[in-house]
């Protein structure tokens, strides 16, 4: 075949265009811009805040800086889910014309989605500098920072497989990151929730990786360090896994699409 | 340095099309799941020598964009081999990897990425681009806002921007007004010059007649007759063209 040598540089650079030109376009025709992806977030934190704080108190110490972090790392997870599995669809037009490893058409799209990610991830961890806190401690945010994008990319690719042969797969991940949101501790607190939801919102990964990330980034402590390193070392094999099954596949899906 | 062996594709075509889960899942109960097999390609079996210009002759829907497909990588044989030496650049029906919502110029920085340039490069040889395709008022616009034509002088720009030993050409002539033709000769004979292996698909047998040392005619998915370009576009006249 023409696999003749992919080099990393020429992925990389193919990655690279790919995503730019994805970032700009998504936020090109817009009056605000790039704020948007600011905005949308904090609308949602805003509305959560209050309903969470008002009318159904929440016992969450530090309950802003919980509900904002929840809500930029879930927000990445949703985005980069999503827009993995609809990339595979709308970069059809160019995968049906020259080959280049499939997989690239997911790398780019999470690269599009970690832009945003990277800056929420910056105001947020200054805004709990200013207003609460700092500590070196928090530089361990990378760990559940890394954690959450291979766990990303291994769920876009395997939703990206099954996409192909069920169109309704998206409308169908839809349903499931609704439910996930309220699955996952990101507007109340894990441990003290009751035993159902709290073994749910322990195995759930995304939970897991926000138990760490407040650790570090809001609470100044350690989960166990076996609490981690299963949390992390999952979501590897669930990346490696992910991408396996989606280069196994992946000259189905241009003949597909 | 093509050498294509026993290739058959077989597409599958439902007779029912279930795309969702939905229907999948109730079809489970109903009707077994049944299709038709379509052979676009039989049992085919060629190969292309260094610096030669094959051209690939055909009616519509003998297979040769599948084909042309196959040997760019782009889809695999359901059984057989290809064995591709060097690099291939493919452009397959008037259009390299375009994507109609991008701007021209992130369409150029793309493409050169995909051919394998650096940033660096593309930029070197952006004006030069924009230019050859007569396009300086349109760097900006989003690509599927542009003529056809447009699009198509700036694909075929950009694929002979690429430096690979093997081109694959489907259909250029087609599209495209007589100044942008005159390029397209030049072009064509600048390859023969230098060399290039080229595979050449095209309607056009005068183009056909003009560039290639050898055809190949495709039918119903199998190879009907390879050999000179005089006595092969003679036989596809009288034989097939006629039927």
């Amino acid at each position: 075949m023409s696999n003749a040598a992919f080099s990393v540089r020429k992925s990389y650079n193919i990655i690279r265009e790919l995503a730019l030109a994805d970032f700009r376009m998504k936020y090109h025709d817009s009056v605000l811009g790039y704020f948007w992806s600011l905005l949308n977030p904090l609308l949602q934190f805003v509305v959560l805040h209050f309903v969470f704080s008002y009318l159904f108190v929440v016992e969450v110490p530090k309950f802003t800086f919980y509900l904002l972090s929840g809500i930029v790392f879930w927000n990445f997870f949703h985005d980069a889910t999503l827009s993995g599995m609809n990339a595979v669809y709308a970069k059809a037009s160019i995968s049906k014309k020259i080959y280049f490893p499939r997989n690239l058409i997911i790398f780019s799209s999470t690269a599009t989605a970690l832009i945003s990610f990277i800056i929420n991830t910056s105001i947020l961890w200054l805004v709990v500098i200013v207003f609460d806190h700092f500590s070196i401690n928090q530089f361990l945010i990378v760990i559940p920072f890394l954690s959450i994008l291979l766990l990303a990319m291994g769920t876009a690719f395997l939703l990206s497989v099954f996409y192909v042969y069920f169109r309704d797969t998206i409308q169908i991940w839809l349903v499931c990151l609704n439910v996930g949101f309220w699955l996952t501790p990101i507007v109340y607190n894990a441990l003290t929730a009751p035993l159902p939801l709290k073994m749910v919102a322990l195995f759930n990964p995304v939970g897991r990786i926000l138990i760490m990330l407040r650790s570090f980034l809001v609470y100044d402590d350690f989960p166990s360090v076996e609490f981690m390193v299963t949390t992390f070392v999952f979501c590897i094999v669930f990346f490696v896994v992910g991408l396996w099954l989606f280069n196994k596949h992946s000259h189905k899906i241009v003949e597909y699409m | 340095m093509v050498t294509v062996e026993n290739v058959t594709k077989v597409f599958q075509i439902p007779h029912e099309r279930t795309k969702t889960l939905y229907h999948k899942l109730t079809n489970l109960f109903h009707s077994s799941y049944s299709y038709e097999k379509f052979f676009a390609l039989q049992d085919v079996s060629f190969n292309v020598k260094k610096n030669e210009f094959l051209g690939i002759i055909g009616r519509n829907g003998s297979g040769k964009t599948t084909l042309l497909r196959i040997i760019a990588g782009i889809y695999q044989p359901t059984s057989g081999n290809i064995f591709v030496k060097e690099e291939i650049t493919p452009f397959l029906e008037i259009g390299v990897g375009f994507q109609g919502d991008f701007t021209v110029r992130e369409n150029i920085y793309i493409n050169g990425a995909l051919l394998g340039f650096s940033r660096k490069e593309i930029e070197k040889r952006f004006n030069n681009i924009i230019e050859f395709a007569e396009l300086e008022n349109f760097k900006d616009i989003k690509l599927n806002k542009l003529s056809a034509g447009m699009q198509v002088r700036l694909a075929f720009t950009i694929a002979i921007q690429s430096h690979a030993p093997i081109l694959i050409v489907d259909e250029v002539m087609a599209v495209g007004d007589t100044i942008f033709q005159k390029k397209c000769r030049e072009l064509f004979w600048e390859y023969k010059k230098q060399g290039r292996t080229v595979i050449f698909v095209s309607h056009d047998l005068g183009s056909v007649k003009e560039y290639c040392d050898r055809v190949i005619v495709l039918h119903k998915g199998q190879v009907v007759k390879d050999g000179n370009t005089e006595d092969i576009i003679k036989y596809y006249k009288e034989q097939i063209l006629l039927q």
